[in-house]
């Protein structure tokens, strides 16, 4: 029983590290594309961005939004392992 | 300006009579070492979520944020979305994997493949300073709390807070340490929601001070000869030369202090002076008067211009706040400090009107004052372009790496890495992880609005950022008050019990058991574990009383800079490259750990802030280009750690 439950929780794992670092790594590009304008491009955050709103509450409220809707995503994916189930 | 009130005083009570009643009753189920350390893996992940919230919303992220955007706007919600940002990286990199390879610390999850004393002694030590390190902000923010809500001295609030945790985590260990996380994190942004609802439904007015509380003081700009015909004008000398100050005194003695504006006019401001006699008795006078006579200063914080020369707005929709916001002018309070011969020091408050859109971007704050405004083009014949220019690269770099330490630090921080030890599988530690995310990220956004709402309700007391949100539900009522104080207050126990759990494991499970090698059974282990509960919660009152002067936020980042350098190298790598051996892991926890503790200790911020040198002398003595160590210390860990491994034998596990 437990022979074949190991490497479908192999693979179950894999996968669910391999979709946990696509996901991270967008998160990761996102968050530094808030911290290069905030150092690089204060203009760009001023400009209006939603409901007349500047950028740098849009981006940022967003980053924190975004986290939510990746992590309930990431939920929905992942697999659960067969010794879990 | 501060009263203790009864109502804050009987609900202050019943919250920390309910908290532990709750845990003694709870006690009663944890007598094995996986009860105390694990709650027995049976916590429910709905649950764990809420209480990694409330484990993770500490007095810093609650008090700290939102008095930070009501003092200087923005800023303060940085700190909201590198918290934040932190908690996917625990998500999509740590959870899962860890909660498979520990038991009860984060050491049993980097030892599992290895049993290394090395491991075990490192990661325990670094567990511990990293504990330490976020116990000292709580503890002096709770002495902080105490002092307005109860009218307690600082050290009471601290011996109180102190206790209570210690008498919380003896009793029944990460059982009822839980449960009083999951309450204290679902009221905590229950009611924040709340009081932003209150806050847009009231929306903005140019005067809120009649309409809050009716004690509003009017802030006055007289022609000067109205304000100093009949009395005195004291000399400006001393620290006073060269300052925009004039000092009006009365005939009955009393002193007010003024601003000489640019059109010859006096503004009136608001002062406190501390004189310190020579047998260390202290003296306040505020505003011109004794404190002990009633001298106090006035609530502020106000819209000076609505859009369309509106003096109130009606209702308001989230982003139809932050767009009024934006579109007004606010009136803000900044302070200056001035030192005097006589061992007094006196702090002046003074009004500023800043365009709300100023308000609403990056780097208005002292912290990230270094990222306003552009890089400034280097001129090679102008050699003093060359130190400005390296003056805003530093500043822009310290900027990236507080937020590459916030970004890192959470999914390093041992108080929160122990509680994918409560719940049953990886499965459960996912959905709660996503739980904790969803509670936390809704607080954060809360935070901007509470911020805003209590940098315009005339409720701001200008010598205290840290009391901003408890003032803000003041102007809703004595009720409000009394319940976000005992909220906040529990906020403080429930921070400082997980970190009390992560240390005194720390200290049994891995040094005495694991590294030590001192036979215990379960029942011994839980014995020891309580006896160390006690000596780190007697540990963490003398530091808080120590501390008392030191920045809340400062020591909030010094924590996760260090957990980020220290941890994460050890457990990314540990996760994701075969080639780790037992000995890299050992390098990579001792010197980040060492490097990032040394370069906080040797920067401008320590200097001025720990060792008492003025800004000036803190920049010239500094031995680091900036404060925030992450962006070297976390790719030093890497660095050992890969270096380290392939100089030593690879694991065979």
């Amino acid at each position: 029983m437990v022979s074949p439950a190991v490497p479908e929780a192999e693979a179950v794992r894999t996968f669910n590290r391999r979709l946990g670092l696509v996901l991270f790594a967008i998160y990761c590009l996102i968050y530094a594309g808030f911290i290069g304008l905030a150092v690089l491009s204060r203009s760009t955050l001023a400009m209006p961005a939603f409901f007349g709103v500047n950028l740098a509450v849009f981006y940022g409220v967003g980053l924190i939004g975004l986290a939510g809707v990746m992590a309930v995503l990431y939920l929905v994916l992942a697999r659960t392992e067969p010794e879990e189930a | 300006m501060h009263e203790a009130s009864t109502t804050a005083l009987i609900v202050f009570a019943c919250f920390v009579a309910g908290v532990l009643g709750l845990s003694f009753w709870l006690g009663r189920k944890a007598k094995s070492a996986e009860g105390y350390f694990a709650a027995h893996g049976t916590v429910p992940w709905f649950v764990n979520g809420i209480a990694f919230a409330g484990d993770y919303l500490s007095a810093a992220s609650f008090l700290g944020i939102c008095g930070m955007i009501a003092f200087f706007g923005y800023d303060g919600f940085l700190y909201s979305i590198g918290y934040l940002a932190g908690w996917l990286v625990a998500l999509f990199v740590i959870a899962e994997p860890l909660k498979k390879l520990g038991k009860y610390t984060f050491a049993d999850a980097l030892d599992k493949a290895f049993n290394s004393r090395g491991i075990k002694l490192t990661a325990a030590i670094s567990t511990l300073v990293v504990s330490i390190f976020y116990l000292i902000p709580q503890m002096v923010g709770a002495g902080a709390l105490i002092t307005p809500l109860l009218g307690l001295e600082h050290h009471w609030g601290v011996i109180i807070v102190g206790t209570v945790v210690t008498i919380i985590v003896a009793t029944a260990g990460m059982v009822s340490t839980t449960w009083v996380q999951f309450i204290k994190g679902g009221l905590l942004v229950v009611f924040c929601g709340l009081l932003t609802i209150t806050i847009l439904a009231r929306g903005l007015v140019t005067d809120p001070y009649s309409q809050a509380h009716g004690s509003g003081h009017p802030f006055k700009v007289l022609p000067a000869e109205e304000v100093t015909t009949g009395k005195t004008v004291l000399p400006a000398e001393g620290p006073w030369a060269g300052k925009p100050y004039v000092r009006v005194q009365a005939a009955d003695g009393s002193v007010a202090l003024w601003r000489q504006e640019a059109d010859g006019r006096l503004a009136e401001l608001q002062w406190i002076t501390v004189t310190t006699a020579a047998d260390g008795t202290k003296t306040t006078v505020i505003n011109g008067k004794p404190k002990t006579e009633g001298g106090h200063l006035w609530p502020v914080g106000h819209v000076a211009k609505l859009p369309d020369g509106k003096d109130h707005t009606g209702p308001l929709g989230p982003a139809e706040f932050l767009k009024t916001i934006q579109d007004s002018d606010i009136v803000t309070w900044t302070k200056e400090v001035i030192k005097g011969a006589n061992g007094s020091e006196t702090t002046v408050f003074q009004p500023k009107i800043v365009k709300g859109a100023d308000l609403l971007m990056p780097g208005g704050s002292p912290t990230f004052k270094g990222i306003a405004g552009d890089l400034p083009v280097v001129d090679p014949a102008k050699p003093e372009t060359q130190a400005s220019y390296t003056k805003a690269l530093m500043s822009r770099l310290d900027f990236v790496s507080l937020m590459l330490a916030l970004f890192c630090g959470t999914a390093s921080l041992p108080h929160i890495l122990i509680r994918y030890y409560t719940v049953k599988d990886a499965s459960a530690a996912r959905k709660s992880t996503v739980v904790g995310i969803a509670a936390i990220g809704v607080f954060y956004i809360l935070t901007l609005f509470l911020g805003l709402g209590a940098m315009t309700a005339g409720t701001l007391d200008p010598s205290d950022s840290n009391m901003a949100a408890p003032l803000l539900a003041k102007s809703m009522g004595e009720l409000p008050f009394a319940c976000l104080s005992a909220i906040a207050f529990t906020t403080v126990l429930g921070t400082v019990s997980g970190l009390v759990m992560a240390a005194s494991g720390a200290i049994v499970h891995d040094l005495m058991t694991n590294f030590g090698k001192m036979q215990m059974n379960g029942a011994a282990q839980v014995r020891a574990a309580k006896l160390a509960a006690v000596g780190v919660g007697i540990l963490a009152m003398w530091l808080g009383i120590q501390f008392q002067k030191m920045n809340v936020t400062f020591l909030v980042g010094w924590a996760f800079n260090i957990a980020a350098s220290a941890n994460l190298p050890a457990l990314i790598m540990l996760l994701f490259w075969s080639r780790t051996t037992k000995q890299g892991i050992t390098w990579a926890i001792a010197v980040g750990l060492i490097a990032s503790l040394g370069w906080v200790l040797v920067s401008k911020e320590a200097l001025q802030n720990v060792y008492g040198f003025t800004a000036p002398e803190a920049a010239a003595k500094a031995l680091v280009p900036f404060s925030q160590p992450a962006l070297i210390t976390i790719p030093l860990g890497f660095l050992v750690l890969v270096v380290v491994s392939l100089m030593t034998k690879r694991r065979t596990a």
